[in-house]
Formats: C-alpha cells, sequence, structure tokens
C-alpha cells in the first residue's frame, strides 16, 4: 500500500481523535550573563493522537527548546519559567488521565520517557554507542524503560528493525559499520520500540543526502499510520513538512504564531511570517521571478521588540502592532493565528480585555 | 593576549582567586630582599650557624630557627624564591621548545612531523622521574638552571603535542584560506590567523609545565637528591624530614612549605581552569540557581 | 554551456582528477577519486551563473578547493584566461587571486573568532592595494556593505557571534565586491543560514551578474536553489559529472538515474503532491572507483546493463548543449572533448 493511501486511512481516523498533550503558556528560559534569553515565552499548542504535527521555524525561534523542554529535558542555564505540559496517557477507550511532566518528579518522568514519549535528537546516529553492538543498546533501553523478558524484547527488537527497513543482522553490527541513514534507522526502531504514543523529531534527516531523506521520511510516515502514533516533527525545513506533517505549527521569537492543518497552511497563510515563509521556497519548475524573502534579521531572546515580535519586519504592520501583543485566536475551524489582522475568533465574540503583556 | 587575560578575569570567578593567590607569592619573592632586612641584614639566608639552633617563633624571628641555625622566615622566602625561579625558567624553555617543534611539526608535516613526532613521542613514554634521579644521582652540585634545563626536557613534549594538534586543526579552518585568498602570505597567517587562537594553549601548555617542574623539584629535593646549598622548598620539606620535626612537636615546619606549594599549585590549576571557562562559553557560571 | 575550448573562457577546469589514498588493511594502495576527470569553463562574457549540484561526498569542495588555487589537482589542469595556474608568474597570479574568489559555506567559521568582522575587509583593501588612506578605506568598505543591503554601524566593530549568519554572510559578499572579481565561487553559500533570508543572497549574486558581470559558480545540493538561479547546470556524482546543459533542460527531460533519482527524491513545498511511491534506493557506500574502469553509478542504477561494469560511459549529447555520461543513449553522438 502506497504512502498516500497510508495517509487517506488516517485522515478518516482522526474524526474522534483525542487530545494526546496540552502545552499552556509555556516558558522556557535560559540564564546568561546578560539577563535571561527568552528562549521559549508563551507557547500553547495542543497535539492530538494519531497525526503527524510540523513545528516549523528558523533558528533561533526556540523550537528545539521546546521540543526538549517538554520532555523535561531542559538542562542548566535553561529553566521553566512558568506553564505545563499535559500528557493524556489513555486508561480506556474513551478516557485518559493527564499528568503534568514539568512539574512531575524524575523517578515519574523516566516511566514516561520512552514508553510513552520518544525523542529522536538532531544528530541522533552519534547519540549511539561506538563500543556496543546494535542489539545491546537497543535491548537495554527496552529492559530499563519496560518488564519485558528476554524472548519478548529481542522479538520486539527485531520487529522493529524490520519496520524500518533494515536487516536483522544489522543487530549484531557495531554503529560504525552503518551508514548515517542506516544509524539514523536504528535509532528510530529503538524510538519506537515500546510503542510509545509520542515521538519527537528533532531534524533527524538534515546530515543526510537526499535520497536517504526520502527513504526514512516515507518510512517514518508509514511507521506513524502502522503503529498509531503521534510524531511531532521539528524542522525549518518546509518542504519536509509538505511531505509529512497533517498540521502545523509555525514558531517565531518564542512563541506559536500559527496552527492550521498542513494544506491551509501552504495555500493560504494567514500570518504575514508564514506568508513570507512560503513564499521563500524556491519551487522546481515553478515561476522563476524574483522572490523577496523577508527582510531584517531574526531578534534576540534578550531582547524580544515590543507587542508583537514580528512587528519589525512586518509588511503589515499597523500602530497596535507596535504596542500589543496579538492573543493567538481561532479565526476558522481547526486554524489559529496570533495577529491584530484577524482579530475576531471564530466565535463571534470579540477577545477579553485582558491585559495583554508590553 | 592582554585583551584575552582580561576577558578571563572579567568571566571567572576562579581566574581572579588563582591570580590572586599566585600574585601574593610572587610578589613576597619578588621584595624578598625587603623581607630580609630587619631579620639578617644583607647576609645570604642560605648561612648556616648565623643564629642559635632551634630558636622558637618570637621577636627577631617570626618562626623560629631551624636545625642549621637558620632564620626559618627566610629560608621559606628563599625557597620560594627558588622553586618558582626554577618552575618558571623551565615552564618557558619547555613551552618554548613545545611551541616551535609543535608547530613545525603540524605546519610542515611529512616527513618533518614524522620525526618529531617520534620523538616526542618517545620522550613521553620514557618515564621521566626515574631518569630525573638517576641524573641528580650521578650530577655534583647542581645548579639552579641545570636543574630547570633537565626538568624542562620531560615536559617540553606535552605542550608540543598540544601544540601540534591544535595548529593541525586550525590550518584547515576556512578563515586561513580566506586569508589565502586574500593575499595574505604564509608568515602572515602564522602570526595573524593561527598564533593568536593559540594563546590560549600556550598559557595552559606554560602553566602545566610550570607545575610539572616545581613537583618534579620537589621530588627530587625531598628525597635528598639535590643540591643542598641552594634553599628550595623541596629542600624545606627534606630537612624538615630530616630533623623529625614530628617528634619535635615543631610539624609547622614541615607543613608551611608543603601548605605553600599545594596553594600554589591550586592558584595555577584554577587560572588554568579560569581560562577554559572563558574559552567554553557552555563552562561560563550562570547568576545564581533560582 | 561552455565549450571548454572556447576562448572566452575565463576560468576553465580540464580534465581534473583530485585522487587521494585511502588506507586499507594489508598492503594494497586504494585510492579514491575525489574529483574524476572533471572538465567544465567559466565564461566572462556574459556573465553567467553556473550551478553544480552534488551532495555530500560528491566532491564539490574538493574541486572547489581546487579551482581556487588551494590545491592542485593530481591530475588535468587549471587555466586561468588560457595558462596554467601552476605556471603563472608573480603579476599573474594576483591577477588570478583577485579575480577569482570564493564564498564558503559557514558564516561564521570564516571569520577568524580573535578578530572582528569586518577585518576581512581590511585584509582584502590592504593586500590588494584598494586605498591609500585609512578614511578613503573606511569609506570603501561602508559603500560595499551598503551596496549588500547591510548598514556599515550594524557591522563594523562588531565580532562574528555578534552577527546572524545571515549577515556573515553578508558580509562576504561585501568583501568579494570590493574586489569585484571576474569568477565567484560559492560553495554551499546558502545552506546554513535561514531560509528567509537565503532569498536575499541569492538575489544580491544575480544582482552581481546583471550589475557588476560577476559569473558565479554556485555550487549546491539544492536543486530548487539552482533552479531559481537558471542557467548552465552540471550534476556531480561521486566525482564525475553524470549530466549537464541548461537547468530547463534537466528539468524537462532528465536523462541520467541519478538526476533522475533526485528529483524524485526532493520533497516538494506543496502539500498537495507528495511523494506517491516509495523509493527505492538502495544505500551503498561510496564505491572505490579507478579511473576509467566503470560507470561511477553502477551499483544503484535501475537501468544496469553488463556494458555500465566494464567501461566508463562517456557524453553522449541528448539535444544541443545537454550532456548525459550514460550508455543508454550510446546511439547518440558524444560529446567532442578537446585533450
Amino acid at each position: 500500500m502506497n504512502v498516500q493511501a497510508m495517509a487517506q486511512t488516517k485522515r478518516q481516523g482522526t474524526g474522534d481523535a483525542q487530545t494526546l498533550m496540552e502545552i499552556k503558556d509555556l516558558r522556557i528560559w535560559y540564564r546568561t550573563t546578560r539577563g535571561n534569553a527568552q528562549a521559549v515565552d508563551g507557547v500553547d499548542l495542543t497535539f492530538k493522537r494519531n497525526e503527524v504535527f510540523g513545528l516549523a521555524g528558523e533558528s533561533g525561534c526556540g523550537k528545539t527548546t521546546l521540543a526538549r523542554g517538554i520532555l523535561g529535558m531542559t538542562k542548566l542555564p535553561g529553566f521553566v519559567e512558568s506553564g505545563e505540559a499535559i500528557y493524556y496517557r489513555s486508561v480506556s477507550d474513551s478516557s485518559s488521565v493527564g499528568r503534568d511532566l514539568l512539574t512531575m518528579p524524575a523517578r515519574e518522568m523516566r516511566q514516561y520517557r520512552w514508553r510513552d514519549i520518544a525523542y529522536i535528537p538532531q544528530g541522533a546516529m552519534n547519540v549511539l554507542s561506538p563500543v556496543t553492538r546494535i542489539e545491546k543498546q537497543i535491548l537495554d533501553a527496552i529492559y530499563e524503560h519496560s518488564e519485558m523478558s528476554k524472548e519478548e524484547a529481542r522479538a520486539r527488537m527485531f520487529e522493529c528493525l524490520e519496520m524500518v527497513g533494515l536487516e536483522t543482522t544489522v543487530a549484531r553490527m557495531y554503529p560504525h559499520e552503518l551508514s548515517g541513514g542506516m544509524k539514523q534507522r536504528v535509532t528510530i526502531a529503538a524510538a519506537i520500540s515500546l510503542r510509545p504514543g509520542l515521538i519527537i523529531a528533532d531534524e533527524p534527516t538534515t546530515a543526510l543526502d537526499v535520497n536517504v531523506q526520502q527513504v526514512i521520511l516515507q518510512e517514518l510516515k508509514e511507521i506513524t499510520g502502522q503503529l498509531g502514533l503521534t510524531l511531532i516533527y521539528v524542522t525549518h525545513d518546509m518542504a519536509v513538512h509538505a511531505e509529512m506533517a497533517d498540521r502545523m505549527g509555525i514558531m517565531y521569537s518564542g512563541q506559536i504564531v500559527e496552527v492550521a492543518p498542513v494544506i491551509e497552511t501552504f495555500k493560504e497563510p494567514l500570518h504575514p511570517y508564514t506568508q513570507g515563509l512560503i513564499s521563500s521556497i524556491p519551487v522546481i519548475g515553478g515561476d522563476r521571478s524574483r522572490m523577496v524573502g523577508i527582510p531584517g534579521n531574526a531578534p534576540s531572546p534578550l531582547d524580544w521588540p515590543s507587542g508583537c515580535r514580528f512587528h519589525p519586519r512586518c509588511p503589515k504592520v499597523m500602530d497596535i502592532c507596535r504596542e500589543k501583543q496579538p492573543p493567538m485566536l481561532e479565526v476558522a475551524p481547526e486554524r489559529f493565528v496570533a495577529c491584530h489582522l484577524y482579530p475576531t475568533p471564530l466565535s463571534g465574540a470579540a477577545p477579553a480585555s485582558e491585559e495583554l503583556e508590553k | 593576549m592582554l585583551s584575552f587575560l582580561g576577558s578571563c578575569w572579567r568571566t571567572s570567578g576562579k581566574f581572579k582567586l588563582g591570580i590572586a593567590i599566585l600574585a601574593l607569592f610572587v610578589l613576597t619573592a619578588l621584595i624578598a630582599p625587603l623581607i630580609y632586612r630587619p631579620i639578617i641584614g644583607d647576609a645570604n639566608p642560605a648561612r648556616p650557624g648565623a643564629f642559635a639552633r632551634w630558636v622558637p617563633a618570637g621577636p627577631g624571628h617570626p618562626l623560629g630557627t631551624d636545625g642549621h641555625g637558620r632564620d626559618l622566615l627566610t629560608d621559606y622566602i628563599a625557597g620560594l624564591r627558588t622553586t618558582l625561579f626554577i618552575g618558571f625558567l623551565a615552564g618557558i624553555i619547555a613551552s618554548s621548545v613545545g611551541i616551535l617543534v609543535g608547530f613545525l611539526s603540524a605546519y610542515k608535516g611529512g616527513w618533518t612531523d614524522s620525526v618529531l613526532l617520534t620523538i616526542t613521542n618517545m620522550l613521553i613514554v620514557i618515564p621521566s622521574y626515574p631518569i630525573l634521579v638517576a641524573i641528580a644521582m650521578v650530577t655534583p652540585e647542581l645548579g639552579v638552571a641545570s636543574m630547570s634545563v633537565i626538568l624542562a626536557l620531560f615536559s617540553w613534549p606535552y605542550s608540543a603535542r598540544t601544540i601540534r594538534a591544535q595548529v593541525m586543526t586550525m590550518k584547515e579552518r576556512p578563515y586561513v584560506e580566506l586569508a589565502k585568498v586574500s593575499g595574505q602570505s604564509e608568515w602572515a597567517i602564522i602570526f595573524t590567523e593561527i598564533l593568536p587562537n593559540l594563546m590560549p594553549y600556550l598559557l595552559m601548555g606554560f602553566a602545566f609545565s610550570v607545575v610539572g617542574a616545581m613537583v618534579a623539584e620537589v621530588g627530587i629535593e625531598a628525597i635528598g637528591l639535590g643540591p643542598s646549598n641552594i634553599i628550595t622548598l623541596g629542600l624545606m620539606i627534606n630537612f624538615a624530614n630530616g630533623w623529625g620535626v614530628y617528634s619535635m612537636g615543631r610539624l609547622e615546619i614541615l607543613l608551611i612549605p608543603v601548605g605553600v606549594l599545594v596553594l600554589i599549585f591550586m592558584a595555577i590549576t584554577m587560572i588554568n581552569r579560569g581560562m577554559e571557562e572563558y574559552l567554553n562559553p557552555r563552562l561560563q557560571k550562570v547568576t545564581t540557581e533560582k | 554551456m561552455t565549450d571548454p575550448k572556447d576562448n572566452t573562457a575565463v576560468l576553465e577546469v580540464r580534465n581534473v582528477s583530485k585522487i587521494f589514498n585511502v588506507p586499507t588493511p594489508g598492503f594494497e594502495r586504494e585510492y579514491i577519486a575525489a574529483v574524476d576527470q572533471v572538465s567544465l569553463a567559466l565564461r566572462e562574457k556574459p556573465a553567467q551563473i553556473v550551478s553544480l549540484v552534488g551532495e555530500s561526498g560528491s566532491g564539490k569542495t574538493t574541486l572547489a578547493r581546487i579551482m581556487l588555487g588551494l590545491t592542485p589537482p593530481t591530475r588535468g589542469q587549471i587555466l586561468y584566461r588560457g595558462k596554467q595556474v601552476s605556471d603563472l608568474k608573480k603579476d599573474e597570479w594576483w591577477d588570478f587571486r583577485r579575480n577569482v574568489q570564493p564564498i564558503f559555506q559557514d558564516p561564521f567559521g570564516i571569520y577568524n573568532p580573535f578578530y572582528r568582522v569586518d577585518r576581512a575587509l581590511d585584509m582584502t583593501i590592504k593586500n590588494f592595494g584598494l586605498a591609500s588612506s585609512q578614511d578613503e578605506a573606511l569609506a570603501l568598505k561602508s559603500e560595499s556593505l551598503r551596496a549588500v543591503d547591510l548598514r556599515p554601524e550594524d557591522v563594523i566593530g562588531r565580532y562574528p557571534h555578534q552577527l546572524s549568519g545571515g549577515q556573515c554572510q553578508r558580509v562576504m559578499l561585501a568583501r568579494t565586491l570590493l574586489l569585484q572579481p571576474k569568477i565567484i565561487i560559492a560553495d554551499e553559500p546558502v545552506s546554513m543560514i535561514d531560509v528567509a533570508v537565503r532569498m536575499l543572497f541569492l538575489n544580491t549574486l544575480l544582482d552581481f551578474r546583471d550589475k557588476y558581470d560577476i559569473s558565479s559558480l554556485m555550487i549546491t545540493h539544492d536543486l530548487a536553489t539552482a533552479y531559481y538561479m537558471g542557467g548552465p547546470m552540471l550534476v556531480l556524482c561521486f566525482g564525475r559529472v553524470v549530466e549537464s546543459g541548461d537547468i530547463e533542460q534537466l528539468i524537462d527531460k532528465p536523462s541520467h538515474a541519478y538526476t533522475q533519482q533526485l528529483l524524485k527524491a526532493i520533497p516538494s513545498p506543496d502539500p498537495e503532491a507528495r511523494w506517491e511511491t516509495r523509493a527505492n534506493v538502495k544505500i551503498t557506500d561510496r564505491p572505490l572507483t579507478h579511473e576509467g574502469d566503470k560507470c561511477v553509478y553502477v551499483e544503484r542504477c535501475p537501468y544496469a546493463m553488463p556494458i555500465c561494469s566494464q567501461r566508463r560511459p562517456p557524453d553522449y549529447e541528448i539535444e544541443e548543449g545537454h550532456y548525459a555520461a550514460c550508455f543508454l543513449y550510446r546511439d547518440k553522438p558524444e560529446r567532442r572533448r578537446t585533450e
């Protein structure tokens, strides 16, 4: 069955998708000698079961900090200033129990890691220990986070290797005997070994060449469908999102500026930043008139601009943009945007006049 | 270089402390004659029998006198001077040779590199301490300078290897290539592109050589193999042992030189760490915990 | 696309190979041809932007360094205005240096962290005698920075870590503008800067061509970037040029299996046009090739025939100006190469 058909079947299933994870007003800052770098500064997101969510944004926008922060992997000098990341583990077909990952004690968090949430970091292939055979590395991860017996664990490991398209002989090899693409597939196999509900992948194919990237992306997509898990894919490469994502979140300056299904994000972007991004992507075979890109430079997390953070670079800037941060509103079904150009939410009511910062 | 040191000062608390302690000792060593004056006038502090033996601490002899009839305070200060001098001299020799060899090795590559690398590695592999002991045993009165040279002999390879490794990565760096296409001459590239970036490693190598030389000096002197006419801290340790200060109840005679050495080593290590902290941004200390 | 014997070629690569020894267990010496008999030529008038598309391991960076005179070729020649680069006399060498300039990939690595960013400009001004006084130098620097859309006060006196990747890369452009070289060799100039800023950089290169008559060799792994620049294109695979021609021709009629594979593998930024079929690429290690004995793509090629493992395919002319090195086209005329 080809990938597109797979995507179709999944879309039919999302009608009754429940919430897998909710992020509320998350702020993750870094202490520096020059003050706090507000890398993630007020992020609200909801992830559903059984979807591929693409988190897009450019360097410095905070997406890696966010990805790691959700998993409780924020290390000094970073710290969680405020906010929640609530993960809902399903206990039956219709109900689930939510727990805030950020305030959990470390012992409990370890239970969630790998079993419920797996992480594929940037350069994951360098994470493999060079002196241990592949099978031991995967099996160790399985033993540590579950109570499977030896036979069960081995069987699971081979199953996962097969799912990522690797031959079982790979298990006995050492990492240096494998190519970059194969190593990356091993890390994916390890990540899915305990059937987590959520996988967070941070630029997993950046260092790989285009052909290998295609293979890995297709495999990831297929596995996500087969196992019914949620994949949060973090990358700045919009073309990859176009291939992979069901829904997308655009991140800028530590905040989410737009969330929408992938087709709408590309065909009808609402936020001027998203529009700028989309129009910066050269397309093969497309019109070759000069593209504009987005003028100016990304601001520094030590000194975010006042009001809407995009206002210094925005082609549609208005006076209010310099003073007030726009709230994130649902302006169409499933379409959220934080921009003063869209002040009316779907529900019709004007947003409550809360204290908007700065 | 100065701005580098200045930056280290500003960034690292360890650096400040290390410099402070080291400066204290170096200063003491430098103004030694001024300290001697009230106690022994212009005489040589090493002159035995100048005073009565084993005079306890008191006026005229802030720390008392030792078993040779020498004032202890002047003993220690003289020892500090010499030990520091040996350390720094050996450090300078070792660093200079090390830089030269390391740089040539990495920059020229090929044959030069193979030969120099072999020599360097051989010296590292040879156990230096036994050889030093052997040399010390067969040489009649060693002078300070000869000691420094011998000690430098065994510490330059470490400098050389570090420098070589650094230069090898640096000469492939994009900014070196940019310099080439911008018409910089080879000498200009060596001195303006590579050398400034080597500065931290040079300084750290120097610090290690100094510490290494001082440790070796103490090692030789403390077991009595060094010259006994020049007072060094190591020699004081040797004497203290020989006099049996434990049973005499004057343990401080041993502890003072040991303490001073420990502080000096600590100070140099902190300076090294401080430089590292500045260089490696991730180690930079952050403002106090939440 | 320029014929290598074209007399208006400023910089010509003639049959260049760069061979490295590969350490292997045992006494057999294996070698790898990082660049394997590559020929291309860059013309002066009219200025053009030539794209060289290749992935990591294709030898593109090695080729760039050879063309810049930073490393000599093992075989073949680099000709600057008709003379071998290794034979140039002092004045001619300076002329070469001035007229063939690079843009490198890593916008931060290109600056010596010990110094301020504008030192790169100062160094160039000084060595090429572009200004006769401090004031003149400052004026020149400011002008070139403004020409690439940077404010001098934002850049002069700053250290590299205080600027963004895009700004650093544009300072490089400013530096290049100071010299107004005939040829810019840009090795993956935009792959390490943000997408939004890439356009500015690429547009500047296009401006350089249109306004200052500066030709560029744009080395990239991203076909879309190459497409945006337009013009002639070469596809490099494991050190060999497997296909060349105008980019429109290659997109329209990709003839070599590698080019076809590349086009299929690139994710398209259109969610309604997703990949339809599963990729079927055998992931193999880079083959150790000995020049001339077989086609470099034979292990992965879906059309492989016996002859592909026996001889190295020559360039066949698919259509005017469009060549592919593949035995599938052996009934077409071979490209005439000059020795």
